[in-house]
């Protein structure tokens, strides 16, 4: 029973870590809580919806709602971001806040409030381990979740491209003058982290069998919580986060009972932020990103 | 021959305070050139406009024969220009070889880019050893070789050190200079920025001095080493600078 409900709870963690890295990504980077990213996250999942609905096969559903996904990032980028660069830093998230009602609205107006059936692509491929149930949409989302923030740790590391994003990260004016064309990377990024959440959508939308144009909300404030607690701008600190997020979760429903669940989840983050307020893995006196 | 570098009339304010009203500098293939003055003379102003960090209000600027005045700075140096920037700029969240890969970053003969690490590698020993530690973790010194090792990695054409003697023990100071001969014998044009003005002139083949965002004076730096008006330029500064303290 606890190994069944820890494999769950990392399931969870896995798509809360998806989006806790795009946000750290954004906020590591270009300084900004980029609050269209639970938007993005829900675009995953309802766009996926609507192509399936409309005939179309699960692969080219999940392009089109990337696409889409990437295709918005550019739009926040060029109105909720670059046009408020000049002011406060607070601007740019309302703005971006302001986006993610937005979606959330338009997709409403198609598809309307209610939650939907998402139908099941992996059907009852379940390994049995010992007393344990592990369905194959979890392992294959827990891998392949995995494996993404592996790569792009090692991407960020290893190549040019990754040094520049750090580059930029720590001093703009720096990066300036090495040469790196921000007004190029910026909108790279934005489309990044905007694939990262939706792709989480798409798995939460794959293992949940369920969407709605309100999805992205919960998992979005989750998000946040799992990047702050694991240490704003941390690639591992928004892994750690995310996971523990998800085990707390699902533990205290099972323990605890489902009313509990925000009380539970939110205090241990309290907890934690008390003992650590720069989070888990973040490092307050040094300017260390990414 | 045109001149590899030739900065023609430029103008540069910040707002609507001019910070250069009117520069003409030239550097030629093989030379090192020195611009010297007081602080705020806009020595730094003039290197940043030059690789395309402020823009030029008016006036042109010139590379390898192409017109490059309204390009930014990744353009530029693409082109072969490079800075070391004042206050070396070193990245402290990376490592002291992500520091000096950082300045090959769009290069894409990887191969050529690895044995010009190791040659760096072999010039500055100190790196080697702490290739990948943090960059904090050097001296000020070894900070500063880092920023040059990592211009050289963009295998420019033309070098600019902004005061790259700043802060640096006399020993290092002489190290600097050392390099600073090697590199340009090995024929790396040189724009340097220095407030060590005796040592910059003993290196430069031509020296200008800039006196509140204007040319005051240029030419061959032994002549302008026994100007008189030369010593007035710093010392009339700096006697204001120190009533100040």
């Amino acid at each position: 029973m606890l190994a069944q409900q820890i494999v769950n709870g990392l399931m969870l963690g896995a798509i809360y870590m998806l989006v806790a890295v795009a946000f750290t990504l954004a906020i590591g980077v270009l300084n900004f809580l980029n609050f269209s990213l639970p938007g993005l996250f829900m675009v995953g999942g309802m766009v996926s919806f609507g192509m399936m609905k409309l005939g179309w096969p699960w692969f080219l559903a999940f392009a089109v709602a990337l696409l889409a996904a990437a295709l918005i990032s550019l739009l926040v980028e060029r109105l909720a971001y670059r046009r408020m660069q000049g002011g406060d830093p607070e601007v740019p998230l309302v703005s971006s806040l302001g986006f993610l009602v937005l979606l959330e609205n338009l997709v409403l107006i198609q598809y309307g409030s209610d939650q939907q059936a998402f139908p099941a692509l992996l059907p009852d491929m379940n390994f049995r381990i010992g007393g344990l149930v592990i369905g194959m949409a979890q392992v294959l989302s827990l891998a392949v979740s995995l494996a993404l923030v592996f790569w792009l740790s090692r991407f960020l590391k290893a190549t040019n491209a990754g040094r520049r994003i750090r580059t930029v990260a720590e001093s703009r004016e720096t990066a300036l003058l090495m040469g790196i064309d921000i007004s190029r990377l910026v909108p790279q990024l934005f489309v990044a982290s905007a694939l990262l959440a939706a792709f989480a959508g798409i798995l939460f939308a794959v293992n949940y069998q369920q969407v709605s144009p309100f999805m992205g909300e919960g998992v979005g404030f989750k998000g946040v919580a799992a990047m702050i607690v694991g240490g704003m701008g941390s690639i591992w600190g928004a892994v750690l986060g995310g996971l523990l997020i998800g085990l707390a979760e699902v533990l205290s429903i099972s323990f605890i009972g489902a009313d509990m669940v925000n009380i539970t989840v939110y205090g241990l983050l309290l907890l934690i932020l008390i003992v650590r307020p720069q989070g888990l893995l973040g490092r307050p006196a040094s300017r260390e990103k990414l | 021959m045109a001149p590899l570098l030739s900065v023609s009339g430029l103008s540069v304010s910040y707002g609507r305070i001019p910070a250069l009203t009117d520069v003409s500098l030239s550097v030629r293939e093989g030379e090192i050139v020195t611009v010297l003055g007081a602080n705020g003379a806009g020595k730094s102003t003039l290197l940043r406009a030059i690789l395309g960090a402020v823009p030029a209000k008016s006036g042109g600027i010139a590379f390898a024969d192409e017109d490059v005045t309204g390009e930014p700075p990744h353009k530029r140096i693409a082109r072969g220009i490079a800075l070391v920037p004042e206050g070396r700029r070193i990245l402290i969240s990376l490592t002291v070889e992500e520091n000096l890969l950082l300045g090959a970053h769009m290069r894409r003969d990887t191969d050529a880019v690895r044995r010009e690490t190791d040659a760096i590698y072999g010039r500055f020993p100190n790196l080697a050893e702490r290739r990948h530690m943090a960059a904090s973790c050097l001296s000020g010194g070894e900070q500063q070789m880092l920023a040059i090792g990592r211009a050289m990695l963009a295998k420019p054409r033309l070098m600019m050190l902004d005061e790259p003697s700043l802060g640096l023990s006399p020993l290092f100071v002489s190290k600097l200079f050392d390099l600073i001969r090697e590199l340009n014998r090995d024929g790396l044009a040189i724009l340097l920025v220095e407030q060590n003005t005796g040592k910059a002139l003993s290196v430069a083949h031509q020296a200008t001095v800039l006196e509140l965002g204007r040319v005051m004076m240029a030419g061959d730096p032994k002549a302008l080493a026994a100007d008189p008006r030369l010593q007035e330029a710093y010392l009339g500064e700096g006697e204001a600078a120190c009533a100040q303290h």
